[in-house]
């Protein structure tokens, strides 16, 4: 008769699997078992399973430290077992599976899947880390306000930068690793590096916007919802190949984590905030010409429309003063 | 030989004769100097030091607005007290204020004396010896001989220009003729003999007014002079059209033609291996409206910048432009307690037949006890051109909403390339 015996831990991980083809199976410490487990705890011969009218019977053989089956008293006597079943022996933690278990649905590829797997490949990691490094390098340099350049230096600090970035798909696979997951290195870099150079479309999308639209489009509330979108995302893609969870499990983590960095970058902001500010906050991005779109509105529009800031001010001072 | 003699004598004879004027101008008027002190009521120390004068029979005595400042400001954290030439002390009562002029009034209560200074009619020639009353460094009452000068040019506001020293807590100390007559009152120096006096006739007007503005707060009094002030201060810069002159030989900016906004220039074409060709020009009132330490304001300014870097790429040149374009700010000084935080809106400009395109901020914070009044910053940085660029920026400090707003388009409007 068969049997499927597991070896599992007591987060109920698998540690082991065995099948058996036989009448009679025993377990103990001794070599003359059919299960040699090295659990000090365990006995030399600490119990033995029979094959009875096509069932399996377990008995204790008045083992030391005795045998428990899952959340029940001691095996006193001979006992039936029924697929799924679980005993502790000393430490040991062991499940019988009958051949005729019902196992779960198989999974179909899903499309995250497939784009971690695509992502995960090393010319796409290497291009996403050069794309990055170089980005970092032309906006290092286009900022360097004299005309003599160290290259080397420029370089290096690219470099370092990536380096620094990349701490964080490393992060995710290690600790992948101590959960006893496949860390998948390829995967977390590659999607790690694909989303933090969306992120430079982001910016540009803010550049863009803060050149090209005047101040009465409320337009930063989509940078702030795609940047967090953004977060979001990665954490979902780093949680979805360092560990298994289920989907509403990974989106609550995802959603957490974002909520989490937001909510402190915002806090870190605010307590931040000088008491008064004598100097003016306001938006000075420009871009070349050829970035510019937008028609432009004549003195008297520009400062007609100031009419509201008179009124805003006019406001505060009336608050602060009562 | 002998000529030289005789000319030394006679230049002696002068300096006796004016050393024995002064001598006997300050022993006659004495009695109604004082030294006016602000003391923290705290402490029971002096903060502020000054000097003043009386002014009529039954009190009241001149002195400058900034020595009291602190009073005026704050009358709960300071009294204003007076020593006289015996030593007597005892306090005073602010009555009027004129910040325009810095020029306050006073009234002695107690210790009453009826000697006072008479105010000249007429006032100085040029040229003509008159004698600075005052307690410079609390080092006791002076008396320094000087030259009227003659008023300030380049001023907006009159000050006679007086060669000779005026020293720290003499402000408010009476300057007068050789009869004794009040021509000015000490308020400031530039160092090196040169001193500013607040001309006589603003004291006149101060008195003239007296009796209405006494029924008014202090405050109120300060709000109606600032507005009047800046109202007269706008109205001549708009009034006629405005010039126009090339900057850095690229561009057109403006020239109010008011000669007390002056220019200052500089570039780095000393600098053959900066990237960027940088000029500036910059344009500003060198007096301003001194109403406490924290609170300066009536003043204009204006900066011009070009910038050029034909060799290098237009991304690079826009990634440095912008750079110098994010730190504008306002020139006056101002703390949390008198203005509210700026506001600002910013967008794209540009007059048709003018080519040129900016971006364009406009910044404003309103005063909080002096409603009414804004300062307004406004900053534009020209965006059309590939490897040049114009800034233009200017701060109105303490000026009425319509007035800024004029002054504001007529200033973009002449704001172009070449």
């Amino acid at each position: 008769m068969e049997l499927i015996v597991e070896e599992i831990s007591r987060a109920k991980k698998l540690i082991g699997r065995h099948k058996f083809v036989s009448q009679q199976l025993s377990i103990g410490r001794g070599y003359n078992n059919d299960i040699i487990l090295s659990d000090p705890h365990v006995c030399a011969d600490h119990l033995v399973l029979k094959a009875v009218d096509d069932q399996w019977v377990i008995q204790d053989l008045d083992s030391l430290n005795g045998t428990m089956l899952l959340n029940e008293n001691k095996l006193t006597q001979p006992q039936l077992i029924e697929s799924g079943d679980i005993i502790q022996i000393g430490k040991t933690q062991l499940r019988f599976m009958l051949p005729n278990h019902p196992v779960a649905e198989s999974v179909k590829f899903s499309t995250a899947e497939i784009l971690v797997e695509n992502i995960g490949r090393w010319p796409v990691i290497i291009t996403m880390l050069s794309l990055f490094t170089a980005l970092n390098i032309l906006f290092m340099y286009l900022n360097t306000p004299t005309k003599e350049i160290n290259y080397n230096s420029l370089f290096l600090w690219g470099l370092g930068l990536t380096l620094g970035y990349a701490l964080w798909p490393l992060f995710c696979s290690l600790m992948s690793h101590l959960n006893k997951h496949e860390t998948r290195i390829a995967d977390q870099l590659g999607v790690s590096f694909v989303i933090i150079n969306l992120f430079w479309i982001n910016e540009f999308i803010e550049v863009f916007l803060g050149f090209n639209l005047s101040s009465s489009w409320y337009w930063q509330w989509l940078i702030i919802f795609l940047s967090f979108a953004l977060t979001c995302m990665m954490f979902w893609f780093n949680f979805y190949i360092a560990f298994t969870q289920s989907a509403k499990r990974r989106i609550k983590l995802a959603l957490g984590c974002s909520t989490f960095i937001f909510a402190s970058l915002f806090v870190y902001d605010l307590s931040n905030q000088p008491d008064f500010k004598g100097y003016p906050e306001y938006n000075s991005t420009i871009m070349p010409p050829a970035f510019a779109f937008s028609s432009a509105s004549t003195p008297e529009e520009f400062i007609r429309n100031s009419d509201d800031l008179f009124k805003a001010v006019d406001k505060k001072a009336q608050q602060q003063k009562d | 030989m002998q000529r030289i003699a005789v000319l030394l004598f006679c230049l002696l004879c002068i300096k006796v004769n004016a050393t024995e004027q002064a001598q006997q101008i300050f022993e006659e008027m004495a009695p109604s100097l004082y030294q006016i002190r602000l003391i923290d009521i705290a402490t029971s120390e002096k903060s502020t030091i000054g000097s003043g004068f009386q002014i009529s029979e039954n009190g009241y005595i001149a002195t400058n607005y900034h020595v009291i400042s602190g009073y005026a400001q704050y009358p709960e954290k300071y009294v204003i007290e007076y020593e006289d030439h015996q030593g007597n002390k005892g306090h005073l009562d602010l009555q009027t204020v004129d910040v325009i002029n810095d020029l306050a009034i006073v009234l002695l209560v107690e210790n009453l004396q009826p000697k006072h200074f008479i105010i000249s009619e007429l006032s100085p020639e040029r040229g003509e010896e008159i004698y600075s009353l005052g307690n410079p460094h609390d080092l006791g009452m002076i008396v320094v001989p000087g030259t009227y000068n003659g008023l300030k040019k380049e001023a907006f506001n009159d000050r006679i220009h007086f060669t000779g020293s005026v020293n720290p807590g003499m402000s408010g100390g009476p300057v007068v003729n050789k009869f004794g007559e009040v021509v000015g009152v000490n308020v400031a120096s530039s160092g090196n003999q040169i001193g500013f006096l607040i001309p006589h006739d603003k004291l006149v007007n101060l008195i003239n007014q007296f009796d209405s503005q006494v029924e008014k707060t202090i405050d109120q009094q300060i709000s109606e002079q600032l507005k009047a002030n800046q109202k007269k201060l706008l109205a001549e810069v708009l009034a006629g059209q405005w010039q126009t002159k090339s900057f850095a030989s690229q561009a057109t900016i403006p020239d109010p033609g008011v000669d007390y906004i002056r220019c200052w220039g500089d570039s780095n074409a000393d600098k053959p291996d900066a990237l960027m060709f940088k000029a500036v020009t910059n344009c500003q009132m060198e007096e301003n409206v001194y109403i406490s330490e924290s609170l300066t304001t009536g003043s204009i300014d204006m900066e011009f910048h070009y910038f050029a870097a034909p060799e290098i790429s237009t991304v690079r040149f826009y990634q440095l432009y912008k750079a110098q374009i994010s730190q504008a700010s306002a020139g006056n000084r101002v703390s949390k307690e008198e203005v509210t935080e700026f506001e600002c809106q910013h967008d794209i400009t540009g007059v048709a037949e003018q080519n040129i395109k900016n971006k364009s901020i406009v910044c404003i914070r309103a005063y909080k006890e002096y409603q009414g009044l804004y300062d307004l910053m406004y900053i534009s940085a020209s965006v059309d051109r590939n490897n040049k660029a114009l800034v233009s920026h200017f701060t109105l400090a303490g000026v009425e909403k319509d007035l800024a707003q004029q002054f504001s388009i007529r200033f973009m409007e002449s704001v172009k390339w070449n």
